[in-house]
């Protein structure tokens, strides 16, 4: 137990696992989300109708909305959809910021510059004004590809800042006398790659995605917080009135939804997916911290 | 010289920066509706000349008139409405600003000087806690507990002493546990150092060590962060500010997106107070870049 934030942010992971995979199927998680317009419930020894929301109970552990829909249900239901879309934009994210770091090693060139000057435009924006601004464009709200848009969106905002990290330590590495090593042996860039660049930064590497993986998150749910949706569809939803309509299912929608209940000093419904949220940014920065230490020792 | 050539690689950046979101600004937001059958349909459609004309017309006409248009008030131009905003938000930035360097510093020296004890726990824990929480759920909690058990602070006031203290504490959590992080890094990498040594050899009292050797030596590296710590405090703002509903600047400039579920960009949007209202905070992001330029030149001249 020495090595204390990897245990525990291994056990949450595993629980978050877990959830994601075989909560739906739990006897106490309602699949189907299943609304419950009135319910029969006994008080002081009579039977009374009740509306939503019901208190918590045994049958609502954490009681349920304002159409009786289980919130635990909700949230439970939800994990996967969430988990795999802040993965999504963390992996696109670390697809384009290592290969641009990459090549721009030696600090000098075009993509040097470039990367350079992105992380420096991002940087002086939060990223969510940034990717809010470029959100609400019409030529992503309009687009099919609405989704794959965001996912861009929200990995480039903050892309050239992994780009910069890798950079610095390819640079870093490049005078290191195993890679004049390498180099005087007359090795393909292809193996140097492989064999000396991937395996001494891939620590560092993991290290970062972890904590990134909270980033997305939190970005997420700002961008809830002002109702920004990622993937939505533009439905009509009365006679000739047109609306976005969201498309997934997660944590930031069910917290956007609520969010009007903040200024009429209703917390119970915004709580829930903010608490979620915030459980698996610090599972992932529990497990980056942890790896950090794991990795150290060993190197 | 050479600070010179970094501030102005500073401004020209901010000054891409801007023009890049001017131009995203102003990108057409018409859509043309039109039915098909019963069904309302828009062919929105980007078109480059269409874009580069409607540029040009705008500053054309900015130029003409003096000023950037009108907003959703009538009679108030966008320049007024910008000023208003940001003035409001202004003070709570500055000083959300300062309270998270200085109390950010003694928090970190705190957490360094109860990393040799028994309660190291509440020391690094206790800010790295507090930095992974994420914001909107901080303001949540802090909020809730207001309303329900300190009827007598005026939450939502827009006047009074409330309306800039409560801001500027709630911006400025995250700031400082980001800056105390920074703080105790920095002492914990001198630690063993030669200079601590001969400085302890030479009888120096513990605070004495720290105050004057190794945080004089660490600051420099501190001040690198204060950009990234307005950054933060910026995006603190917005969510202090949309859930109190108080119109500063962070608020002002979600108003002016007009963003809305049916169309995207309802007919209220206002390109003029977006532009000013970024401006003001690229302004702001430049002056803490040169402050923290010339601060680290002096005290780390090497």
């Amino acid at each position: 137990m020495k090595n204390f934030p990897l245990w525990i942010g291994g056990i949450l992971l595993a629980f978050f696992v877990f959830v994601m995979l075989a909560g739906p199927y739990m006897p106490f998680i309602d699949k189907d989300l299943k609304n419950e317009p009135s319910r029969w419930v006994m008080k002081d020894g009579k039977q009374k109708l009740t509306l939503p929301p019901y208190k918590p109970s045994s049958k609502n552990w954490l009681g349920s909305d304002k159409r009786g829909v289980d919130n635990l249900s909700k949230l439970v239901v939800t994990a996967k959809d969430t988990i795999l879309l802040v993965l999504a934009i963390t992996a696109a994210r670390y697809a384009i910021g290592v290969p641009l770091g990459l090549i721009a090693r030696k600090k000098k060139g075009f993509t040097h510059q470039f990367i350079t000057f992105w992380n420096q435009m991002c940087s002086y924006l939060p990223p969510v004004f940034a990717s809010a601004l470029l959100l609400a464009l019409p030529f992503f709200l309009f687009s099919q590809q609405r989704m794959g848009w965001a996912i861009l969106i929200l990995a480039s905002v903050e892309a050239g800042r992994v780009a910069i990290t890798i950079q610095q330590q390819a640079h870093k590495m490049a005078s290191e006398p195993y890679m004049e090593a390498g180099t005087a042996l007359g090795l393909r860039t292809r193996t140097l790659t492989k064999n000396y660049y991937i395996p001494v930064m891939f620590p560092e590497v993991i290290v970062n995605f972890c904590l990134d993986m909270g980033k997305v998150m939190l970005l997420l749910g700002q961008l809830a917080i002002v109702n920004i949706f990622l993937g939505h569809e533009w439905k009509e939803v009365n006679y000739y009135v047109m609306e976005f309509v969201e498309t997934g299912y997660n944590w930031a929608t069910i917290l956007s939804k609520n969010r009007a209940d903040i200024w009429l000093g209703k917390f119970q419904f915004v709580v829930y997916p903010a608490f979620a949220m915030m459980l698996l940014i610090i599972t992932f920065n529990l497990l980056g911290e942890g790896l950090r230490r794991r990795f150290q020792v060993k190197g | 010289m050479r600070l010179r050539t970094q501030m102005l690689k500073t401004t020209v950046t901010s000054l891409l920066a801007f023009m890049f979101i001017v131009l995203i600004v102003l990108v057409p937001r018409d859509l043309n509706l039109s039915l098909d059958g019963n069904l309302v349909v828009t062919n929105y459609s980007f078109d480059l000349g269409q874009y580069v004309t409607y540029i040009r017309d705008y500053f054309a006409s900015a130029v003409q008139n003096g000023t950037l248009g009108g907003t959703r008030y009538i009679g108030q131009s966008s320049e007024a409405a910008a000023f208003e905003a940001v003035g409001k938000s202004l003070l709570v930035i500055v000083s959300a600003l300062l309270i998270g360097f200085v109390l950010g510093i003694l928090k970190g020296v705190l957490d360094y000087k109860l990393s040799k004890t028994k309660f190291s726990v509440l020391g690094h824990w206790t800010t790295w806690l507090f930095q992974s929480i994420p914001d909107f759920f901080l303001m949540l909690i802090a909020q809730w507990v207001l309303i329900k058990h300190v009827p007598a602070i005026r939450y939502f006031a827009v006047d009074g002493w409330e309306a800039f203290v409560l801001p500027s504490l709630l911006v400025s959590i995250y700031p400082i546990f980001f800056i105390a992080r920074i703080t105790s890094a920095s002492l914990l990498a001198q630690e063993g150092k030669l200079y601590i040594l001969l400085a302890k050899a030479k009888g120096l009292s513990d605070r004495k060590v720290v105050y004057k050797h190794m945080l004089r030596n660490g600051i420099a590296t501190i001040l690198t962060h204060l950009p990234g710590l307005l950054v933060f405090i910026l995006s603190n703002l917005l969510v202090v500010e949309y859930y109190r509903n108080y119109p500063g600047a962070a608020w002002r400039l979600f108003q002016a997106l007009d963003f809305n579920t049916f169309s995207g960009t309802g007919g209220n949007y206002e390109p003029g107070v977006i532009i000013y209202i970024a401006f003001s905070f690229m302004v702001l992001f430049m002056i803490v870049q040169w402050i923290s330029h010339s601060a680290r030149k002096y005290f780390d001249p090497r």
